[in-house]
């Protein structure tokens, strides 16, 4: 579950270029500083792989059944337990078969994440063509969950039918399966080192974005304006990474360096309306993550799996298209766009489940975001405004998405500058 | 008036018709029901046995009679011996082996050694010296010898047995060690110098197999007990002999044919004897070889040195199994708390057997132990494999059938040894058996049902039967392996899943029967000797399960014509 919050402190971190003004880059010697609050919608639900939209409890949620515990999906003592009823079956594969007469109740869960994010970015106008800026996020986490067992326990008759050809080691893990309950997962669950699950919550600093940037304007056939704008953005991995002993934790960093390169384009029509086009690619870097490696996919993974692994992660890519209008002081604009982190891959030297970690890692997001502000610079400049300064309303919501939050939210930012010579 | 009266005449007519038709139609009802129910247990095997059952007795009881006279095989001894059956015949297996010679002959039996040793005619020759060669064809020659060992047994069994014994010394028996049925020309001079194990626990099989000695039953006609009471005496000299138990007060220790498990038969033959604390654990399997110099009997039992070689074969789990199963089985005869009806054998003084007989077949228990821990079965991946040293693949379905009875025998012999007369250690020891032979057991069963127990239409219809290899276990060897989950089911582990399989097998058994018997069907599904003999052993066993017949309607039927078929061949064999 961890990685699947992750990307919404990772979108806190996209910066907005809409601050600098239409050039896009700070006078010299002159500083902005923005805070910026974002807040989440409530999580409850994600985009799977095939883009639906499924609880965010899918993941805890587990169907006991006889197939499903070969297969690991109960964990390792479950698929030991489900493999040695399966021993007594010519094969085990036949509808008929006691292991697949083997049920051993759902597990369910209510998840429910509340997040939020004060960002606060700092600029300064090193030269006429150079800005340099960096961007500091504090995030706020909370997360519930509620287990929910339920449904038919049948590993008392399974006993009862085996009698006394189960082997005591057998009758033992029938017994144990037997008084399967809520109770009895979360302290399972709790056994094996983690956290409990029903509520947890952390607040802390995400990762550090320094960057710098560029920027030309280039007049094109009256009244048309072409405007470009590069970015270098270097992202330091200071936020806290998701612990392994926690089901539930929130990535409030990456965990890895990064570095990305953006380009946005801006032509600047008649009457103050605008398009611009921004695309970005972003160079992950590998880091060491302490992770615990299931031996196939299960959720609970043992204390003793607890290891220091590689993380490889993919790049990532976004394209955004903008339009919008500004009127006395007023802007509004709307655009679409897509992102895109390719799949990431995880070793070590524990003999493991590694594709597990890195299931759901590959996400995109096709998205939509509009955006008010009212901008008092150019009045301030005309001396008709005190102090100059931007404030922007905007909302964003995913339109399609594929292994990502549900992440729609609103931001409200504030924006103003200072001389530093 | 008349009119109405007629009208409500007719009403009522009408509904007395109603009532008697309704009242006809229930009755007929049932009748259609139950005709419906006999209509239904006359279907598939009940039906064939019902339209031709007499001809299918005929044919079975005509198996068991051309059984005896062809070639004894090792599988129709083997199922022989473990029916409760054939009482005439195997008296008559008996003498044929009384008077067979063995690969180890009665002159360096140890038991015998020790008479000739002791005898003073005997001792009056050594003393003589030089004239030794001359009286001794006058007074000890072998026929002299053989005739008073044949005295001294014959005394010794009409002692013990009530009744006495019709043995005598004109007739021809030995005291051997080792017959072979294949040798069956009574007094054949040699020789015989080799024997295999595999055929040996045959025969004991049959010795000890045999009830009318231990539970009273009166002998067959024209016999009695003294043939049972010799083999017997001659299995345990065996046994004796083969561990090296027989010890001089010089310390001379005849025979002792065990092996190392730890180092195999490169490490030579040796003793064995359990009560030592360094005895570690030792097997005896294969085949083993004699050599001895062509001599009499006087010079043999004074001085011969009897030389054994073992060929070095890879130890086999069917014949351990049975070996292990043989010896359950005479623990479970010798021990006092069975000894009852027999109990005249162990008298004091004047007793064929040593009180502490029953001893002797726990010195199979370590062997057992070693080959099944370090051998046979490789417990990290559960496998059971064909031979102790793992190569050669998994263990087929009849060594495992062979096995699961060894196990079980034993798990329910050693659940109580209060009996036995053991001191506190051998007793701790033999206690912690039984748990372990049960996990043996439910690993073997799981095996037989996981690898060896399908649905199969190789018949046209799906049945549960049980396969070896690719195809259809044979008939003799799926009605053994019923037979023998039905006994561990009733005895050491119970299974409601067990039951389950049972029924299904059986049912499945009971449509190969159909299909052989209506259509004279494949080679798979003909019934053989053996087979007969352990179809009759599961059938028979079924009936310990309650309201069996509800559940198998056709039980009953095959019960009474496989009853036919025994009786009918018993008359034929009649001594």
């Amino acid at each position: 579950m961890s990685c699947r919050l992750a990307s919404l402190v990772f979108t806190v971190m996209t910066w907005s270029s809409v601050a600098f003004g239409q050039s896009g880059l700070l006078p010299r010697g002159i500083g902005l500083y923005q805070v910026s609050y974002r807040s989440f919608a409530d999580q409850s639900h994600r985009y799977d792989a095939q883009g639906e939209r499924v609880p965010l409890s899918d993941r805890l949620a587990k169907d006991f059944n006889g197939t499903a515990l070969l297969d690991g999906k109960g964990g390792a003592s479950l698929q030991r337990l489900a493999e040695e009823v399966s021993k007594f079956d010519s094969d085990p594969k036949a509808k008929d078969s006691l292991v697949n007469s083997m049920r051993l109740g759902r597990l369910d869960a209510d998840v429910k994440a509340k997040v939020n994010a004060t960002v606060l970015g700092l600029a300064y106008g090193l030269g006429p063509r150079w800005t340099l800026f960096t961007g500091v996020p504090y995030v706020v986490a909370d997360v519930k969950v509620k287990l929910r067992y339920q449904g038919e326990n049948n590993a008392a008759q399974i006993k009862e039918r085996l009698g006394e050809l189960a082997f005591e080691e057998l009758k033992a893990g029938l017994d144990q399966a037997a008084a399967m309950n809520t109770s009895a997962v979360s302290r399972a669950i709790t056994n094996e080192g983690y956290a409990p699950l029903e509520h947890w919550s952390k607040s802390g600093f995400g990762d550090v974005r320094i960057g710098a940037k560029t920027a030309f304007r280039q007049g094109l056939m009256r009244p048309l304006v072409y405007s470009g704008s590069l970015t270098t953005t270097l992202l330091l991995p200071t936020g806290a990474t998701e612990s392994p002993d926690v089901l539930t934790d929130v990535d409030f960093g990456t965990g890895y360096y990064s570095l990305a390169f953006g380009y946005e384009q801006v032509l600047h029509l008649p009457q103050n309306y605008h398009v611009g086009l921004n695309t970005s690619y972003s160079h992950n870097f590998n880091s060491k993550r302490t992770k615990r490696v299931p031996e196939t996919d299960e959720t609970i993974v043992t204390a003793e799996r607890k290891t220091t692994v590689t993380h490889n992660p993919g790049d990532d890519t976004a394209i955004e298209l903008q339009v919008g209008k500004q009127w006395r002081g007023i802007k509004v604009s709307t655009a679409i766009g897509q992102k895109r982190h390719y799949g990431d891959r995880f070793h070590g030297s524990l003999a493991g489940g590694y594709a597990a970690l890195a299931r759901h890692s590959d996400s995109e997001q096709a998205y939509h975001k509009a955006a008010i502000s009212y901008d008092t610079v150019r009045a301030y400049k005309n001396q008709r405004a005190l102090v100059p300064f931007i404030i922007e309303l905007s909302g964003y919501h995913p339109l399609v998405a594929r292994n990502a939050m549900d992440e729609r939210y609103i931001q409200l930012s504030l924006t103003s500058f200072f001389k530093a010579q | 008036m008349k009119s109405r009266g007629i009208k409500v005449v007719f009403p009522l007519i009408g509904a007395l018709s109603v009532a008697a038709c309704g009242d006809l139609s229930s009755r007929a009802a049932t009748a259609n029901r139950r005709n419906e129910a006999e209509q239904q247990a006359k279907t598939g095997l009940t039906q064939t046995l019902y339209s031709y059952g007499d001809e299918i007795v005929k044919r079975m009881a005509a198996e068991l009679v051309a059984a005896e006279s062809q070639d004894l095989s090792g599988e129709w001894l083997w199922s022989l011996a473990g029916c409760n059956c054939g009482s005439s015949y195997k008296s008559r297996l008996l003498k044929r082996l009384s008077g067979t010679r063995g690969v180890l002959p009665q002159a360096l039996v140890p038991d015998v050694r020790d008479q000739i040793r002791s005898n003073p005619e005997v001792n009056a020759l050594l003393e003589l010296g030089g004239f030794g060669e001359l009286l001794e064809s006058l007074f000890a020659n072998d026929e002299k010898i053989t005739g008073e060992i044949r005295k001294g047994i014959i005394a010794k069994i009409t002692q013990s047995l009530p009744g006495g014994t019709r043995l005598t010394a004109e007739a021809p028996f030995f005291f051997d060690g080792f017959p072979a049925f294949a040798n069956t020309s009574p007094a054949t001079p040699g020789p015989m110098r080799s024997f295999a194990l595999a055929e040996q626990v045959k025969r004991w099989h049959l010795v000890l197999g045999l009830d009318n000695l231990w539970q009273g039953v009166s002998a067959p006609a024209n016999d009695d007990h003294g043939l049972q009471a010799l083999a017997t005496m001659q299995l345990l000299m065996e046994w004796k002999y083969l561990f090296g138990l027989h010890k001089l007060g010089d310390g001379t220790t005849f025979g002792g044919l065990t092996i190392d498990v730890a180092v195999g038969s490169s490490g030579g033959l040796g003793p064995f004897d359990p009560r030592e604390e360094s005895a570690g654990a030792r097997y005896l399997a294969g085949s083993y070889t004699i050599e001895f110099p062509e001599s009499t009997m006087i010079d043999l039992a004074l001085n011969g040195e009897e030389r054994w070689t073992h060929a070095d074969d890879p130890v086999a789990l069917e014949e351990q199994a049975e070996i292990w199963y043989t010896a359950a089985i005479a623990f479970s005869r010798l021990r006092p708390a069975a000894r009852g009806k027999a109990a005249f054998l162990f008298a004091p003084g004047k007793g064929l057997l040593p009180d502490n007989a029953h001893l002797l077949p726990l010195a199979f228990l370590p062997g057992m132990k070693a080959l099944l821990n370090q051998g046979f079965i490789d417990r990290e991946t559960r496998r059971i494999f064909a031979f102790a040293s793992r190569q050669g693949g998994e263990a087929s379905l009849r060594p495992l059938v062979r096995l699961a009875a060894a196990l079980g025998k034993w798990s329910t012999e050693l659940q109580n040894i209060d009996d036995a007369g053991l001191d506190d250690t051998a007793k701790a020891r033999l206690n912690r058996a039984p748990p372990a032979l049960t996990e043996a057991s439910r690993l073997v069963v799981q095996t037989i049902l996981a690898r060896h127990v399908q649905t199969s239409s190789e018949g046209g219809e799906p049945a549960v039967v049980f396969v070896d290899g690719d195809h259809e276990a044979p008939m003799a060897l799926a009605a053994e392996s019923l037979a023998i989950l039905i006994r561990l089911d009733q005895s050491s582990l119970p299974s409601p899943l067990l039951r389950e399989a049972i029924i299904n097998l059986s049912e499945g058994l009971s449509q190969r029967l159909n299909q052989a018997w209506e259509r004279d069907g494949s080679e798979a599904n003909r019934l053989s000797a053996d087979g007969i003999l352990w179809l009759r052993a599961a059938i028979s066993a079924l009936a310990g399960y309650p309201a069996i017949d509800e559940t198998l309607p056709w039980r009953a039927a095959l019960t009474t014509a496989l009853d036919a078929v025994v009786t009918s061949w018993q008359e034929r064999t009649q001594l």
